[in-house]
């Protein structure tokens, strides 16, 4: 490079390409914001004259996104085209000017060659050469033209750093202008621009998500190689492979897209078949084909949750949820279809395989239930299916048949499994109506469990119970409807073995006893919510055979009562029905008693029984009403009675059932025992005085309850111990009444005990409290007083002939409800 | 929630803007274009071509995605406006008045 072009250096740059590339822009800049939907959309929408609705709210709010977003595209890249414009001219105008000073820079160059010629002809001055003066001048003159050469460098170098000023301001205003168009991005590169975009297009995103799951299962159908109907075993591998991907809602709807359910029910039964088909299979084996039954199952799940489609935009879940009501449409329509071997003995239906995907899906994604959409529709209609079908129980497989891929699976079992932790779900399924009109959970806990009598407990008890726990235990009308439903439906079906005409009760209750296993306790708890309930049936005046049919539509069971809603029992005998089965808790005809560490079922019950009658009994003597007081010990007395007897019947009949095998099961009478106690709760706003001989009654009572003191060795035995038992009874009653008057102060202040004790020098029969203690923990002399003072009382006359009095009716009750079914 | 509902109108509008994505593809593409031949014309401001370049990328990201957006649009009111006017028809077999 030559000193002029290093010290005048050439402004570079493509003027012509700067030139084009502002044209593009401005090209781009006058466009994008043109677009049909970024006019429309800008101006809120012609179309809202012919559309309305949550679909037309969320495309015209896309669509205000895509203007806005156009528009300013569209503003800020308008000034880079005007920049990149200046910057060209400035780029052009540098260069003249540039070329000007190299011209100038040229013939400067010149003058210095001249001058310095010049210099050497005035040194070669014949005169001066003459005179010795030649070369002084010679190097005056060269000096000369140096220092004028020297200056002109310096002020052209001066005016091209002046003539590139402009270029490099234009150069920067350009590069300002662009960086304000970017920063008015949403992020700093592509992919981030991007995702901004799409957050603020959720239409768009789900679209997009979409799109990409389609892709993704679009590859694997085609690198199975053969049609989604003909899938099996060879496409298992495949399937795995997706792996938690499935998780993602568009995934699994992506998924169950490409095997529709007809297809889908068919792949589940050929996997299960083909590891039903080898006898004798290890678990290897029999579970290889776990992880593509666990994908599928978690797609299937995921869909069928409350809300696969959470924090996506309205329109995409719109969107999704219409695809969604079609598929679980398809899921009702295909279920109770068979599917392989017509022949298969319990046969695989659509359920069957919904079931297997159900129990793999809640076992790979824990955390996600069945919603309530799925249950409230195909939930439902595969319980129908199960009513109306002859499958459950399942038949007695014969030693030479094949094994059918649906053994071992019960899609109720699965069903329920799959909406535990969803409550409203499972409210929505158990209290949706069946074909013959009855809710669900009644059919689940009565019908059914009939149908099954003499086989094993069934499998979907455990879940069942669990699910009443979770639906029915509270005081709402739907928690009290499901409840009364529930205790209706378990009425029913232990009534159904001791009609008069059944054959051999005892037989059909022990048939039954298996059935019932799993859910008494929980019928306890929901009965014992409700204490009132059982007063209520046995006081009832109507004791109605049937509920009334104009409360078909309704939920008789369910009432509106004095504070909350609260439950019914139809009456009285099916009070006794379930009253029955709560004494059976835990008794295992000829085996030891055994379950969870909680109050078994009948104790549960009393224990809230106990404690209701308990507070009233306390409110009733506190007021002084004699009415209220009266009522109470009929209430009580009553209640005592019929629990107790309903329960002692009911044992008495299945250990009858059952004497050929058993003994009697003395601990698991004590475990009952042991068992009634107030709560904690309780025990600190009852009067301890008065709590506890209600307690030691109801111990007292239940010990007798057809067991005696020793082994029960036939029900002969042990009705005569019964008998016995009831005499020992009264005197125990008679002893509740005087504890009772003595905890309550039933007397008029005149009779004061500390008062005549004062009077009557002797010992005293009272406690700190001033009123006398148990009869049981007096000495002798203690009750001769107490006797003494007694006899100007006349409540200790009036209350302890009351209770036994009302005691024998609630059992008097019990024995006719029975003998009227 | 009452909708109201022209199928052929969205219909219509769905057609219309059909054409969109096509069109903002084709921007993208354009500006794509500016940002390489940026870097390479502003040679004598390095700062600008790299901010040409990062125009190009990101300004084509931009409209692109805007272009998807157009064309969901699209489908969807073409899609709607058939499903609706399915639907109409059913209900116009079926006897009953539309949709309040």
């Amino acid at each position: 490079m030559s000193t002029r072009d290093s010290a005048l250096a050439w402004p570079t740059g493509e003027v012509s390409e700067i030139d084009r590339i502002a044209s593009q822009l401005a090209l781009v800049a006058t466009t994008v914001d043109q677009t049909v939907v970024a006019r429309e959309g800008g101006q809120g929408w012609g179309l809202a004259r012919s559309w309305s609705g949550p679909a037309f709210e969320a495309a015209r709010s896309e669509a205000a996104v895509v203007a806005s977003r156009s528009g300013e595209l569209a503003g800020t890249l308008t000034p880079i085209v005007a920049a990149l414009q200046g910057y060209a001219a400035a780029l052009t105008e540098a260069r003249r000017r540039v070329t000007l000073l190299r011209q100038e820079w040229d013939w400067g160059a010149r003058r210095h060659d001249e001058a310095r010629h010049d210099a050497e002809l005035a040194g070669s001055d014949p005169v001066a050469v003459a005179v010795g003066a030649a070369a002084g001048q010679r190097l005056a003159a060269r000096q000369e033209a140096d220092r004028a050469w020297a200056r002109l460098q310096e002020d052209l170098r001066g005016r091209h750093t002046a003539a590139l000023g402009p270029l490099t301001a234009a150069a920067e205003r350009a590069t300002a202008t662009v960086r304000g168009f970017l920063a008015a991005l949403p992020g700093d590169d592509a992919e981030a621009v991007r995702g901004g975009l799409l957050a603020q297009l959720p239409l768009t995103a789900g679209a997009l998500r979409l799109a990409d799951a389609r892709a993704l299962i679009g590859d694997l159908v085609a690198r199975a190689g053969r049609p989604v109907q003909e899938w099996g075993a060879p496409e298992a591998d495949l399937i795995a492979t997706l792996g938690d991907r499935v998780r993602d809602p568009f995934v699994a709807q992506a998924l169950m897209e490409a095997i529709p359910p007809e297809h889908l029910g068919r792949l589940v039964e050929r996997l299960l078949a083909n590891v039903a088909s080898v006898p004798g299979a290890d678990v290897t084996w029999k579970h290889r084909f776990d992880p593509a039954l666990d994908v599928l199952g978690s797609a299937f799940l995921v869909l069928a949750s409350q809300d696969p489609w959470a924090g996506m935009d309205e329109a995409s879940v719109a969107r999704s949820d219409s695809w969604r009501r079609r598929w679980l449409g398809d899921l009702v329509d295909t279920g109770p279809g068979r599917i392989g071997d017509p022949l298969a003995d319990p046969p695989f239906r659509g359920f069957t395989a919904q079931a297997v995907l159900l129990d793999h899906g809640r076992r790979s994604v824990p955390s996600v239930g069945a919603g309530t959409a799925y249950a409230a529709s195909v939930g439902v209609a595969l319980v129908e299916a199960d009513r109306i079908s002859d499958d459950y129980p399942p038949q007695v497989q014969l030693p030479w048949a094949a094994r059918s891929a649906a053994d071992g699976v019960d899609p109720i079992a699965s069903l329920l499994r799959s909406i535990r932790g969803e409550p409203n779900a499972a409210s929505a399924l158990l209290l949706a109506r069946l074909g013959d009109g009855q809710p669900v959970v009644r059919y689940l806990t009565g019908e059914r469990l009939v149908r099954g009598a003499g086989w094993p407990p069934p499998a979907a008890n455990d879940a069942l119970a669990a699910l009443l726990a979770e639906t029915a235990t509270g005081t709402d009308e739907r928690s009290v409807t499901i409840a009364g439903a529930a205790l209706d439906g378990f009425g029913a079906a232990a009534e159904h073995p001791e009609r008069p005409g059944n054959g051999d009760a005892a037989a059909g209750a022990l048939a039954l006893d298996g059935q019932m296993q799993g859910l008494r306790f929980v019928m306890a708890d929901l009965l014992a919510r409700h204490p009132d309930a059982v007063w209520a049936s046995v006081n009832d005046p109507i004791n109605a055979l049937a509920w009334p049919i104009d409360a078909a539509d309704g939920h008789p069971w369910a009432v509106l009562g004095a504070d909350a809603w609260t439950l019914r029992l139809l009456n009285r005998s099916r009070l006794a029905a379930v009253l029955g089965e709560l004494g059976k808790d835990r008794l295992h005809p000829g085996a030891a008693a055994s379950g969870p560490p909680t109050a078994p079922a009948l104790a549960h019950l009393l224990n809230a029984l106990v404690a209701a009658q308990g507070v009233g009994l306390a409110q009733a003597l506190a007021s002084g009403n004699a009415q209220d007081q009266d009522a109470q010990i009929v209430q009580l007395g009553q209640v005592t009675g019929f629990v107790i007897e309903a329960a002692r019947q009911s044992v008495m009949t299945i250990q009858a059932g059952a004497d050929a095998e058993i003994a009697a099961r003395r601990e698991f009478v004590d475990s009952i025992v042991a068992m009634v106690s107030l709560p904690a709760s309780l025990k600190a706003s009852l009067p301890a005085a008065l709590t506890a001989p209600l307690l030691g009654l109801v111990k007292a009572a239940i010990k007798r309850i057809g067991y005696g003191d020793g082994s029960i060795d036939n029900a002969a035995t042990a009705d005569a111990q019964t008998a016995a038992a009831r005499a020992r009874l009264d005197d125990d009653l008679r002893h509740l009444g005087w504890d009772l008057v003595s905890a309550a102060g039933w007397w008029d202040v005149a009779d004061d005990p500390v008062a005549w004790i004062e009077a009557h020098p002797g010992v005293s029969f009272c406690g700190e409290d001033g009123r006398p203690v148990p009869v049981e923990e007096m000495s002798a002399a203690q009750r001769e007083r107490f006797r003494a003072w007694t006899r100007e009382v006349p409540a200790y006359t009036t209350v302890p002939s009351a209770i036994v009095e009302q005691i024998e009716e609630g059992a008097r009750a019990v024995r006719t409800a029975i003998a009227g079914r | 929630m009452l909708v109201h509902v022209e199928p052929d109108d969205l219909a219509a509008a769905g057609y219309r803007m059909s054409g969109d994505g096509p069109r903002l593809r084709a921007l993208a593409q354009l500006i794509s274009g500016c940002g390489v031949a940026g870097r390479r014309a502003c040679t004598g401001a390095p700062a600008l071509g790299q901010a040409l370049a990062a125009l190009g990328e990101r300004g084509s990201a931009a409209i692109s995605t805007l272009a998807v957006a157009t064309d969901t649009l699209a489908e969807g009111l073409g899609d709607a406006g058939r499903r609706y006017g399915d639907v109409e028809d059913r209900l116009a077999v079926m006897g009953r008045r539309v949709i309040g």
